[in-house]
Order: C-alpha cells, then structure tokens, then sequence
C-alpha cells in the first residue's frame, strides 16, 4: 500500500511540475506579446520640460504612441516640419488624445483589480487640470478648434436587454472650469434645420467644425429628457 | 443531468468517476473557451458545458464528503470543503490580476493557467480519493428511487423548506445592484463585492459548520435565514454608507456558511447511503429551480414596485419562512443532527 501510494505521489509531484512548467512557459510568452516589452520601430527620446515646451510652442504634431516598447501609450511630439524624427517622450500616457494649441483632452483605462476608466484635461505643460471618470472602454476623444469644449466617447454595454452589443456615451465639459455639460444623447439636435426626435440615437463620436454646421446640437432640454433606466 | 449523474453514481458506486468526469469537463471548458474566442454562440455553448460539468460534479462530492466523515462532524466537514472552495474563489481572480499586470492583454495565459490549476485539482481527485464501497446496500439507485426519496417525510421536508425559502432569497447580483442603486458606486467594483462576500465565507465556513454540529444543525440553518433577513433590512437603511456595505459582504457570507454546506450535512442524515448522490442531487436541483424563479420573480417586482419595496416584500416573506421553516425543521427537536 505504502509504495502505491509513493507511487500517487510520485504521479502527482510529476503532474505539478509539469503544469508548473508550462504555465510558466505560457506566462513569458504572454509577456513577451507585452507591448511594452517589445522592441520599438521608432525612436523615442526622453526631453528636457524646457525642450518640450519649445516644441509645444512651435507647430507640431501630437499624438499616442503605438509602437512597441517601453513608450508605448505615452503622449508624444514631433514638430511638423520632422514627422518621421525622433519623438519626444511626455509625461503623460493616454488609451485616446487630442490636443489644441493650450489644452487636451485624454481618456485612460485605469487598469487594476477593479479597472476603471477616466477622461482628464490637461494643459501645455502636461498638468492635469480636471478628471472625470468615464462609464466605459475609450473610443474617441475630440476638442474644439478653440479648446473650449472637450467631448469624450466611451462604449458602454448593458443598454440593450436584447442582446450584448454596446453603445457609446458622449459627454461634454467645459476645458477651462471643468464642468460637464452632459450626455450627448439628452441634446436638443436640429438637422438641415429640423429637430430630430427619434426615440433613439446612436452617436460614434463627435467632430468639431470652425464654420457653421449643417447640423448642430444645442444644450440639454431641462430635466425632463434625463434617460430613466429600468432596473 | 445532475440528477442522472447522482443516479448513475450511486448505482455503481462510482462517486468519485462521476465528479471526476464534471470537474474534467469543467476543465477542458478551460481550453474550450480559449478556442471559442469571442465568438457568442462556441462560447455560450462551452459555458453551458462547463455549468453541466459543475452540476454534474458537486452531488457525487458532497457524497464522497458525508461517506467519508465522521457522521457527527459533517457539518464541519461541509464547512472545510466550501471554506477551501471559496479560498479558490477568491485566489482565482487575484491570481488573474497577477497575470493581467504581468501581461495586459493576454486574457488567453488566463484561460491558460486556470486550466493547469483544473488539471491539478483533478489530480488530487484521481490519485488520492478513494470511492466508499459499501458492500451491505444493494446498489438500488434508480429514477423510481429518487422519487421514492420523496415519500421520506424527513427528506422531503427538507426539499420543501428548501424549495420555500430559495423563493425569497435575493440573489447575490440583485443584492449587489440595489446596494449600487441607492449608494450610486462604480459598477465597475462589483467584482469586489464577490471577493468580500467569499471572504466572509471562507473564514465562517468552518467555525459555523462545526458549530452546527455542536447546537442543531436546523437552528444554524435557520439562524442563516435570520441573518439574511437582517441584510435585507440593512438594505432598506435610509442612507447606506460603507460601513452598511462591509455588514452587507459579511453578512451574506455568514449566511453563505450557515446554510450552504449546512443544508447538504442536514440532508445527509435525511438520506439512505445507497441513494447519497440522488438524494443531494434532487435537493440541490430544487433549490436551483427555485433560486431561478426567485430571480424572475424578483425582476418582474422591482420592474413594478422599485427595489425598496421589493426587498421590503421579500423581507417580510422571508421573516414568515423563518418561523414557518424552524417548525418544519423541528428545529427544536435537533431532527437533522
């Protein structure tokens, strides 16, 4: 009996180290698809805050990196008339950005035991001036060309009983006194001139124009519109 | 299928073949859901596999369970399977956390490594349980049999009480969502609240089991009744706070461990050896069949009268369980051991 069961433990000891070893094995493969473990493409440089300012104060481009590497996710810059030279690094990583001349706006996914997801403003120097914390997974991120309004959109599911597909949210806030405006989906909207009135509407994002819109939307009818949802 | 598998387990005796064939269907589920990706029918189809695994799997163990302890200690023995259960439960997802940061996006290592953990503790299953072989019972588990259980007026009772009170049990989610409702907190942390409720479980499960062993296992079962009474009524607090939120977990953990593992060592006493895995099969089967038209039910309320006056319906049912149950139960009597 003693050496069946020495033999069960033998057995088990095997099984353990094999399983062991393989999900070790499959962890460092996991890891390696990281993409911050990867090796990157493109060259990116850590700056000095005074040579990024000059290049925020020159015309440059903005944008989240999604190149491999230790920077990927960061914010980063490239003057305009150098798009393909080195990048330079800021402080700050975003899952969605946009920016104009003094202010930006960025969404994050916050991973961590419980992720959760946040918009935040920031100004030129990289500093976060308001946050916001956002129902759903990022999709876009838009100002206006002034950079008085900053919409966020993030897809959100669970609107729908009948199936598990998800919808977006649109919110607005004001970039200089941090105040949301509110969900896009309470707006009074005119189309070509006439208000739209169906029941539901779907909005995949915003996009801010300088001249005047065909469409427009304007700010939120009093309370009465607020969504009731059911259970 | 669970109560098939309880027959079929008893009938050969055979317990320890037919909970390994749930947990290893449970486990390839594992994998399936890797192959499934995302696409929503393979990967609706495997979850239901993988829940038939479980249904299949949890009568043959607990039967292994009350076979092998020690017939005034099974509530202790319950207590140790579930505190160990749930330990799962709470370990499974901080080690997916683990793997998260180590790798973001790799969901599929997730997959992956909860496989490997199945593979182990089935193992454990294959190498080291040993089936109860009774040689003194024919084997007379049959259809007609789990139905003649039926006619056993302790059995019965049991199922009954059961059945009863499963209609007003609020279900873990619901319980969640109408905390979130009047408190407004990120849904976002609803896993949290599942790892605070099993946390509660877990340290309670065996101070409770053996307790029921100690004073009537009917009056702890009870007295789990009771306590979620005291929830509900916690639920209904003018303006819930976090305090509200951390008596909430505990208290529905503590009901977890006074009525769970409980109910099944009750059963135990209720049911003949040669028809062990049946009998807790049709128990537990009731009890889920009720658990569904409470969610229902409770659903179709809220939807009409809000939560509050819900769960205050609920509330006040469940308080008339109670007292009705403990009669029932002959609580006094110490009927279930």
């Amino acid at each position: 009996m003693s050496s069946r069961l020495g033999i069960r433990v033998a057995a088990f000891a095997a099984l353990v180290v094999v399983c062991a070893a393989v999900g070790v094995a499959y962890l460092v493969h996991a890891r390696s698809e990281n993409p911050k473990a990867g090796k990157p493409h493109e060259q990116s440089v850590a700056v000095a805050p005074e040579t990024l300012s000059q290049l925020m104060t020159a015309p440059h481009l903005l944008f989240e990196n999604t190149d491999t590497g230790p920077a990927n996710g960061r914010v980063e810059v490239v003057p305009l008339g150098n798009p393909r030279g080195a990048r330079a690094i800021t402080p700050i990583s975003c899952d969605r950005v946009a920016a104009v001349k003094k202010v930006g706006v960025c969404l994050i996914v916050d991973r961590g035991f419980a992720t959760t997801y946040k918009g935040e403003i920031f100004d030129s120097d990289f500093r976060v001036l308001h946050t916001f914390p956002r129902p759903g997974l990022p999709s876009r991120a838009r100002l206006s060309p002034d950079g008085h309004w900053a919409a966020m959109t993030v897809f959100v599911g669970g609107d729908s009983y009948s199936s598990v597909a998800f919808s977006t949210r649109t919110s607005f806030v004001d970039t200089a006194t941090g105040k949301n405006i509110g969900n896009l989906e309470q707006f009074h909207v005119t189309d070509g001139g006439s208000t739209v009135t169906a029941v539901n509407r779907n909005y995949w994002g915003v996009t801010c124009s300088i001249s005047a819109p065909a469409s427009t939307s304007r700010w939120p009818r009093p309370a009465a519109s607020t969504t009731r949802s059911s259970g | 299928m669970s109560v098939a598998g309880g027959v079929i387990a008893d009938r050969r005796g055979r317990y320890k073949e037919v909970a390994g064939a749930g947990y290893g269907t449970s486990a390839a589920c594992k994998l399936g859901l890797l192959a499934a990706r995302n696409a929503p029918w393979p990967a609706s189809t495997v979850l239901f596999a993988d829940r038939v695994g479980k249904g299949v799997r949890s009568a043959p163990r607990d039967a292994l369970i009350s076979l092998s302890a020690d017939q005034t200690r099974l509530g202790t023995a319950f207590g140790v399977h579930r505190a160990f259960d749930t330990a799962g439960a709470v370990l499974g997802p901080f080690v997916a956390f683990l793997v998260l940061r180590e790798a973001p996006t790799a969901y599929d290592a997730v997959f992956v490594i909860s496989f490997l953990f199945a593979l182990i503790g089935l193992g454990v299953l294959v190498l080291f349980v040993q089936n109860r072989h009774d040689d003194r019972h024919e084997r007379s588990a049959t259809w007609r049999a789990a139905l003649r259980l039926l006619a056993r007026d302790d059995f019965r009772t049991l199922v009954v009480v059961c059945s009863l009170f499963g209609l007003f049990t609020i279900a873990d989610a619901s319980i969640y969502i109408t905390f979130q409702q009047r408190t407004a907190f990120q849904t976002s942390y609803f896993p949290l609240l599942y790892v605070g409720t099993s946390i509660s479980y877990l340290i309670l499960a065996i101070p409770l089991g053996s307790f029921a062993d100690r004073v009537g296992r009917s009056r702890v079962f009870i007295a789990g009744y009771v306590l979620l009474l005291v929830l509900y009524l916690l639920l209904l607090a003018p303006s819930p706070g976090a305090t509200d939120l951390v008596a909430v977990l505990a208290l529905l953990g503590a009901f977890y461990a006074c009525t769970d593992g409980v109910l099944v060592a009750m059963a135990s006493t209720a049911i003949p050896r040669e028809l062990r895995t049946t009998g807790i099969a049709v128990l537990t089967t009731a009890a889920a069949v009720s658990g569904i038209v409470a969610s229902v039910v409770w659903g179709e309320f809220a939807d009409w009268w809000g939560l509050t006056t819900t769960v205050k319906v609920f509330a006040v049912v469940l308080a008339i369980m109670s007292v009705t149950g403990a009669v029932m139960l002959r609580v006094r009597g110490r009927r279930y051991g």
